[in-house]
């Protein structure tokens, strides 16, 4: 019992943490620091609630793999959105050019 | 828990099938909420004032008092699968009625949020205004992201509720293996359920407090 409240601990000093420095102006440091402690949140989640920790390697693979496959989204996605040159379709010319 | 040694018995292989079953469960929801996250980057990357503006006008006390509600409730069903494992069965339905509580609160503050959202007409559609927006189109698309994905975690959580209450059912009529590997598969979606608030709240709540 008293390993899961230490870690139940953990995850509200980083609630308090993340709420706290989010009211400080740190400008983009403020979205990462958001960020990693969320993803270290989750991990505190995924190992010790989750028993990550002690589970075979195969529970893992398959959290790993799920993850792996969502990156690609993001990346793939992502480098679509941030790289394309949108330019208007011929019929909104159409318009625009219309007296 | 898992334990290597015993991975021989029966019990053993009915268990890590269970266990497997509700990860590649999870890894496909991974999937179901990872477009919604996508989108809201998308939008923060398209309209970056807009989306932390729209993100200043939500309630930060209700978001942060909602997400300790979680982790707490978190820590009540992990706690429940410890009692039920060591045999004492009062202890792990005490811990059980706790989460299913937890997660009625949650829901309860969350209610209480989207009834300000509605009389603030912060409810994307026809009548939808928020006062000192530079983009208004964007903003929706903000109230959209946050309603789509905090009505499906409700959903989830609803879910996650009723199938505590399943497992509280189950271990007070039929206590022993079976009850416990339920209450240790039902907890694994309790958590990811957790885990997908966790992400939720800094991209809805916290996003452009500071600026």
């Amino acid at each position: 019992m008293k390993p899961l409240i230490l870690v139940w601990l953990g995850l509200m000093l980083l609630l308090a943490a993340t709420t706290t420095t989010s009211l400080i102006p740190l400008g983009a440091a403020n979205a990462v620091l958001n960020i990693v402690i969320a993803l270290a949140k989750a991990a505190f989640v995924a190992v010790f609630f989750m028993h990550l920790r002690q589970s075979i390697p195969l529970l893992r693979l398959i959290a790993v793999v799920g993850l792996f496959t969502l990156s690609l989204l993001f990346i793939i996605g992502g480098a679509d959105i941030i790289t394309r040159n949108v330019k208007p379709a011929a019929w909104q010319h159409l318009v625009h050019d219309r007296p | 828990m898992n334990t290597d040694n015993t991975a021989c018995s029966p019990q053993a292989q009915i268990d890590a099938r269970a266990r497997i079953g509700m990860w590649v469960f999870l890894g496909s929801e991974i999937m179901f909420f990872g477009p919604i996250f996508f989108s809201y980057m998308y939008g923060r990357y398209e309209w970056p004032q807009a989306f932390e503006a729209a993100s200043r006008s939500t309630d930060l006390a209700c978001g942060t008092f909602n997400t300790a509600v979680l982790l707490t409730s978190s820590l009540a069903v992990a706690a429940a699968l410890l009692y039920a494992e060591n045999g004492s069965r009062v202890q792990a339905r005490r811990a059980l009625n706790a989460a299913v509580l937890l997660g009625l609160l949650f829901l309860l503050v969350k209610s209480y949020e989207y009834l300000q959202d509605w009389h603030e007409h912060l409810v994307p559609g026809p009548s939808f205004q928020m006062d000192g927006a530079i983009d208004l189109a964007a903003a929706q698309l903000f109230y959209f992201i946050y309603f789509f994905s905090t009505l499906l975690h409700a959903l989830h959580l609803i879910i996650g509720i009723a199938l505590v209450l399943y497992c509280h059912r189950y271990l007070a009529h039929e206590p022993g293996h079976g009850a416990v590997r339920r209450l240790e598969i039902t907890g694994l979606y309790w958590h990811f359920v957790d885990m997908i608030w966790i992400f939720l709240f800094p991209a809805l709540y916290l996003a452009g407090r500071a600026s």
